[in-house]
């Protein structure tokens, strides 16, 4: 459903450039849960993001289930993120001045579906009430744990229906019981058939995926995938 | 329609959440455009015919005095000749003679000093007074007085008409009640209350003679009209053996009497200069609060797009709280501009029984629609650029590593 074909990325400053992804090819299948593994500053998020369609490769096309992506307009590129991507971060970047509700209910104000807002209300409840967010609802993100906060993240990303999560370090801010729940829910969804790409330091976590990549230095170096069908 | 309410909710609960910069910026705004609807109304006022004096480009008012060849002050027309002398002049359509005096005026049991007007009551004809109520007064045995609404509210609560006041112990009753009117539309006319010209006791003692004010016929060319009246003064004179001078600040037209005296000197261009300023003032303020706060909402903008928005909703998102808090300070000026108007007139004058700068002046359609696309302009461009580049920013590199 997501296919990389020699993809590149050179960050140009004034005096260097940057080969952030030098020749990248992947293929992720529907229902594949992928991790991303790497040494740091090896092009992990910057590829994340390309497939996400929040940055433009310099070289290489994308395509997103069967369409190539290279000449779309601002519309067709928003309309594309708001459908096909949930996006979880590292920093959760939720909106500090909207509860969690308001939060998960927000993708629903770019979407094509349209929902009366009766109908967005009880899709965005019946999601957080599956994260376990449920009493938690009128809560802004300032008075809830890093765990809590990741989970109305990942309600937030589920909320417009995408056909896959790219998650970039769910669990880096958070503790190691914590990021085992997060986990847990992404593997839970991902059992549900949601397609998952996750980049993580977290050798233990990447294990647990049924497509392991590796990445050195912008290139993938090692793809292992599990033989469990 | 439904994308526009979620725009204006989301723009109000923006607005909400920051409640001390929309107070600077709602605050800010209704100042400057106080400020703008003040000078466009009175620029208004200069520059076009409101009414009364609706023909300020065919009348003409001539002064109590000129100057003969040699710069010595000469009485201007006799009042016995006045009559004659109008009607021997081409093109001439009516006239009305005036004199004003700062008396004492007796009314409802208090004294006040007051600009009273003796004048003709061909005066209101001419030039088209608004009445509020009653009408001109005639030149009938009873004494009778037109008073304005002002002076009305402030002399006699309730009806005024029929009401008695005293000047110069001549007993007067109000027949009619005019509409004020500023300084600004005739720099001559400072009156609140007008009587007959017959009842006039200054006059002849204090050796001054009326003012003359000539309507023409419309189709009668400016420069004809002054050409007439120079050559008809000019025989007077001769026939009285003066040799007298006119110029050209003698036969002003009354439009061109106001640019002179109200719109061109040098104290009103400093008072426009420094209206502007604070004008300015405000809106730089405003400025650079509205785009540091756009620009401080960089990262939530990014996040936006990442779950779906559009360059152009996340550009309309910005602008519409800037629009919005812009509208509520236009509101809050269109309220505010009357209290103002008369504060500032009770600031410049201690003697409210003259006509002002100020008194009389309305809320007028075409300033407040003028005004209103000023404000959604400032809006635009206030949040419009900052807003236009946190849109069109890299969403990956804006969100990177970046804690909200
Ligand atoms: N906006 C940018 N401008 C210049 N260089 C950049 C930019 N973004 C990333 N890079 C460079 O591209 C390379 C890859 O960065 P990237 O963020 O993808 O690394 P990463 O694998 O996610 O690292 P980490 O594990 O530390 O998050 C790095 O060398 C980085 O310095
Ligand atoms: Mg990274």
């Amino acid at each position: 459903m997501i296919e990389l074909e020699n993809i590149y990325k050179v960050f140009s400053t004034d005096e260097i450039e940057t080969f952030a992804l030098n020749g990248v090819s992947l293929h992720v299948r529907k229902g594949d849960f992928v991790s991303i593994m790497g040494p740091s500053g090896c092009g992990k998020s910057t590829l994340l993001n390309i497939i996400g369609h929040l940055d433009t490769p310099t070289k290489g096309t994308i395509r997103i289930e069967g369409t190539d992506t290279g000449h779309m307009t601002d519309k067709e590129l928003s309309r594309l993120r708001n459908e096909k991507f949930g996006f979880i971060f590292q920093s959760f970047h939720l909106i500090p001045s909207l509860n969690i509700l308001q939060n998960v209910e927000l993708p629903m104000l770019y979407s094509r579906e349209n929902l009366p807002s009766k109908e967005v209300r009880e899709r965005a409840v019946s999601i957080m009430e599956k994260v376990g967010l449920g009493s938690r609802m009128k809560h802004f993100p300032s008075q809830l744990s890093g765990g809590q906060c990741q989970r109305a993240a990942i309600a937030r990303a589920m909320m417009a229906h995408p056909h896959v999560l790219l998650a970039d370090e769910p669990t880096g801010n958070l503790d190691s019981r914590m990021g085992r729940e997060i986990m847990d829910l992404l593997l839970e969804l991902n059992a549900e058939g949601m397609t998952v790409v996750m980049v993580t330091h977290d050798a233990a976590l990447a294990a647990e995926a049924s497509v392991m990549v590796t990445m050195n230095d912008g290139k993938i170096t090692d793809v292992i995938k599990e033989a469990k069908q | 329609m439904k994308m526009v309410l979620t725009y204006i909710r989301n723009a109000a609960r923006s607005a909400w959440n920051d409640k001390l910069y929309s107070t600077f910026y709602i605050l800010g705004m209704a100042v400057a455009f106080t400020l703008i609807i003040l000078l466009l109304t009175t620029a208004k006022l200069v520059r076009s015919d409101a009414r009364p004096f609706v023909n300020a480009e065919n009348e003409i008012r001539l002064g109590a005095w000129f100057t003969d060849k040699n710069g010595d002050e000469i009485d201007g027309i006799e009042t016995q000749d006045i009559e004659r002398f109008v009607l021997a002049l081409p093109g001439a359509a009516g006239y009305s003679i005036s004199n004003t005096e700062e008396t004492l005026v007796f009314a409802n049991g208090r004294v006040r000093m007051a600009s009273v007007g003796f004048v003709s009551s061909s005066h209101f004809e001419i030039n088209e007074f608004d009445f509020v109520s009653g009408r001109p007064f005639t030149e009938d045995a009873i004494p009778q007085a037109v008073i304005t609404k002002s002076f009305a509210d402030r002399s006699f609560p309730g009806d005024p008409l029929g009401k008695k006041m005293t000047i110069q112990e001549t007993e007067y009753t109000v027949v009619g009640v005019v509409q004020d009117f500023s300084f600004l539309q005739n720099p001559f006319e400072k009156v609140v209350i007008w009587v007959s010209d017959r009842y006039n006791k200054f006059m002849p003692s204090y050796g001054e003679c009326y003012s003359i004010n000539i309507l023409f016929d419309k189709k009668v060319p400016v420069n004809e009209m002054q050409e007439n009246l120079k050559h008809a003064l000019t025989q007077y004179y001769q026939a009285k053996g003066i040799d007298v001078d006119i110029r050209k600040d003698d036969v002003l037209t009354l439009q061109e009497a106001k640019f002179k005296y109200v719109g061109g000197n040098m104290f009103n261009y400093g008072a426009v200069a420094i209206l502007l300023l604070l004008i300015l003032i405000p809106a730089l303020n405003i400025m650079t609060l509205s785009s540091a706060k756009v620009y401080a909402s960089a990262t939530e903008v990014a996040i936006k797009r990442a779950l779906g928005a559009t360059k152009w909703q996340a550009f309309g998102q910005i602008i519409s709280e800037n629009v919005l808090l812009s509208l509520i300070g236009y509101v809050l000026a269109l309220i505010f501009v009357r209290p103002v108007i008369s504060l500032i007139d009770r600031l410049l004058y201690t003697s409210r029984n003259a006509v002002s700068v100020l008194s009389g002046i309305s809320l007028d359609f075409s300033v407040s629609a003028v005004t209103l696309i000023l404000a959604l302009l400032f809006a635009l461009v206030s949040g419009g650029i900052p807003a236009y580049r946190i849109a069109n920013k890299n969403i990956a590199a804006e969100l990177k590593g970046r804690d909200l």
